[in-house]
């Protein structure tokens, strides 16, 4: 476990930052990929002090999905000998409103948030089953349990990541690499920042203390916070003929 | 429109507080397009709370949150510079860099204070004697200004904006990053001396020997002692232990809530109280080696009494008054009915920087008083003899003094008013306490 070099996607997001900075504090090599280079540039001297022997900075964009296929061989060639530990933070979640009136946004968000995460992983995964250890850990979310009016494009996108880390998490058992669904509720992030309707709003480094704990013992399926499973299970458990006439 | 929350935001005494719209940036841009696009309304930057009254307030216009821009970004363990984001917190510098090798310079008496905030108000702490205030240590500073412009100012480099910045409670722009030159440190522990004192006399002399001995001192006062005893407590001095662990920092998981509701405070307990801890001290007094962040921070170790709703009065007074003005202020508290919650006595050396640095050579006195019956007379009385002794009132507790008196006791505020009217003639940055003491208007 010690020498796992952890792959973060999407590694702008203030979660993706702290868990960074966890795994860089305990010594661990870490890949930042995301767009914004200037960003990510910041953050890997960020991690450099606080303990990483090495952090390398990766341009990636999820919706390119032509670009995965170098940019896994890129990550495989920089991890080297050691194992992949992966982390997928990105995700692209407009305001329901906006899409309604611009239809355009169903495709980037599907694009950002689940066609780009199961494309790396899909070109990532062979690499992960020649590995001995690493893990993969996603960032998946509540909204994706059930579709609701307020929140619908993005969570049937999250649904559909959900489903796909299903079967990737059968696919890599076999080759004892861990695969974790988180699924968050809200988070303290640009994403909640002034949106009403959000409530217990954990902080990013609540949030990743627990991503990296559940990762690293290898659970399948996680709620973070914790308290968003029973809730969801009420949530799952109202007929779809009452459920569809709430606004929610 | 999303990004943009309405928040209420407080003064860390609970006695001021202000909603309006927010924003805050996670990256480095963001932060600098917010000062763009919030500039035709006003914008102030907001770090960690800890001010007490006013000044990290504004009312008309956007509040730019620098907390998430929180990250380190170059440290030489040779020289003991860090560069780093604004949001970076005293406590964080202290958690990571401490085992390191190195302490925040200046450090106040609060974990969550960040560098932005540091400069801004150009805080000190218990060594200001010796280290000087927190200008002092920093190389250079990148400011947002108000077109959305990024320049670096040192001392070298447009000097004149680097003095009117260090000190200069936000009204210049926005601190994106600092290079900040860190206090090397042998250990991650202080080895800490308290003794009693009996006296005020006692305690100036006290004082004026522990400054060539040690770096840090700070004396707590019975505020309720009368007679002989006026002015007893206790002195502690200190410095960093040559070995020693642990950093200890507060968790992070209490949340912030408002305020705790006024208490009536028996002036008979806070008596009792007083007595008690002197009382530890031995006649022989006390050492001690503790975690470096428990003597730096010692406002995280309460969260009751971070909440309560108080004023503090912070003053300091120059060297030449010789103690006057801090007994007629000490004797003003003890006469009214407004019950001293914490008396603390400090002795400062070097003046600060800025135009408006609070700190000038002489002895600082910090009295918490909560707030309610009673109170604003006393500080106004106090704001008096305070202006009359030559001291002046620290800008980063104040939320009661009148222009009138800012002006007479800032003798540099011209000067900040020359290179505000030239870099922001707009006045886009802008306070609550601006407001209040007229910082940028030349007095009537």
């Amino acid at each position: 476990m010690t020498d796992e070099t952890w792959l973060v996607l999407g590694a702008s997001s203030p979660i993706a930052r702290a868990v960074a900075r966890h795994v860089a504090e305990r010594g661990r090599r870490v890949i930042l990929a995301g767009r914004d280079l200037d960003d990510l540039r910041a953050t890997a001297a960020d991690l450099a002090i606080r303990g990483a022997p090495r952090v390398d900075v990766l341009p990636f964009d999820a919706s390119d999905l032509g670009s995965h296929a170098a940019f896994a061989a890129r990550c495989a060639e920089l991890a080297g000998t050691a194992p992949l530990a992966v982390l997928v933070a990105f995700a692209f979640m407009p305001e329901q409103p906006d899409v309604d009136a611009d239809p355009a946004l169903v495709r980037r968000t599907v694009d950002a948030t689940f066609t780009g995460a199961a494309s790396v992983l899909h070109w990532l995964a062979p690499r992960l089953e020649s590995q001995a250890g690493g893990r993969v850990v996603v960032l998946g979310s509540v909204a994706g349990d059930r579709g609701r009016p307020r929140n619908y494009v993005y969570g049937s996108a999250k649904a559909g990541l959900h489903a796909y880390l299903q079967g990737l998490r059968a696919r890599l058992h076999r080759h004892r690499v861990p695969v974790t669904t988180i699924k968050l509720g809200f988070v303290d992030t640009a994403m909640t920042f002034g949106r009403p309707g959000t409530f217990l709003v954990a902080s990013p480094e609540s949030a990743a203390a627990a991503i990296v704990r559940h990762a690293e013992c290898g659970a399948d399926v996680r709620y973070v916070p914790s308290f968003w499973r029973p809730l969801m299970l009420g949530v799952r458990l109202i007929p779809e003929r009452i459920f569809k006439r709430l606004d929610v | 429109m999303p990004g943009i929350a309405r928040l209420t935001l407080r003064g860390f005494g609970r006695t001021n507080s202000v909603t309006v719209p927010a924003v805050r940036p996670e990256r480095e841009h963001a932060l600098v397009a917010a000062v763009r696009d919030g500039a035709p309304d006003g914008v102030l930057a907001h770090g960690g709370g800890r001010s007490y009254g006013d000044c990290a307030l504004v009312k008309d216009g956007t509040a730019v949150l620098t907390r998430r821009l929180d990250r380190l970004l170059d440290f030489d363990a040779a020289s003991g510079e860090v560069v780093c984001e604004a949001g970076v917190t005293m406590g964080e510098v202290l958690r990571v860099l401490g085992p390191r090798g190195f302490f925040p310079p200046a450090c106040p008496g609060s974990a969550r204070v960040t560098i932005g905030g540091a400069i801004a108000n150009d805080v000190h702490g218990k060594d200001q004697a010796r280290a000087g205030s927190f200008g002092h240590h920093v190389r250079w500073i990148d400011l947002v200004l108000a077109s959305g412009e990024v320049v670096r100012v040192s001392r070298d480099a447009r000097p004149e904006l680097f003095e009117a910045t260090i000190g200069g409670v936000g009204l210049t722009g926005v601190v994106l990053r600092a290079c900040v030159t860190l206090a090397a440190a042998p250990s991650t522990a202080i080895a800490a001396r308290a003794r009693r004192i009996a006296h005020l006399d006692e305690l100036l002399i006290a004082l004026d020997q522990a400054a060539r001995t040690s770096p840090y001192l700070v004396a707590l006062i019975d505020g309720t002692a009368r007679g002989d005893a006026f002015g007893r407590g206790i002195l502690e001095t200190a410095e960093p232990a040559p070995d020693g662990t642990g950093t200890w920092l507060p968790s992070s998981r209490v949340p912030e809530v408002g305020a705790i509701p006024s208490v009536p405070f028996l002036p008979s307990a806070i008596a009792g109280w007083n007595a008690w801890r002197l009382r530890r001290v031995s006649e022989a007094g006390r050492s001690r080696t503790l975690a470096a962040g428990r003597f730096f921070f010692p406002l995280e170790a309460s969260h009751v009494y971070t909440h309560l709703r108080m004023h503090e009065l912070h003053a300091v007074f120059p060297e030449s008054d010789a103690g006057k003005g801090l007994r007629r202020v000490l004797e003003a508290v003890g006469d009214s009915e407004v019950v001293p919650l914490l008396v603390v006595v400090k002795r400062f050396g070097r003046p600060g920087l800025g135009h408006l640095s609070f700190a000038i050579p002489g002895h600082s006195l910090v009295i918490d008083l909560p707030a309610g019956a009673g109170a604003r007379e006393l500080l106004d009385r106090v704001e008096g003899t305070v202006a009359e002794h030559g001291g002046r009132i620290y800008l980063a507790k104040d939320s009661t003094l009148s222009a009138e008196r800012f002006a007479r006791m800032y003798p540099r505020l011209p000067a900040l008013r020359r290179v505000l009217s030239e870099i922001d003639p707009r006045g886009v940055f802008r306070s609550e306490l601006a407001a209040r003491l007229r910082v940028r208007e030349a007095s009537a």
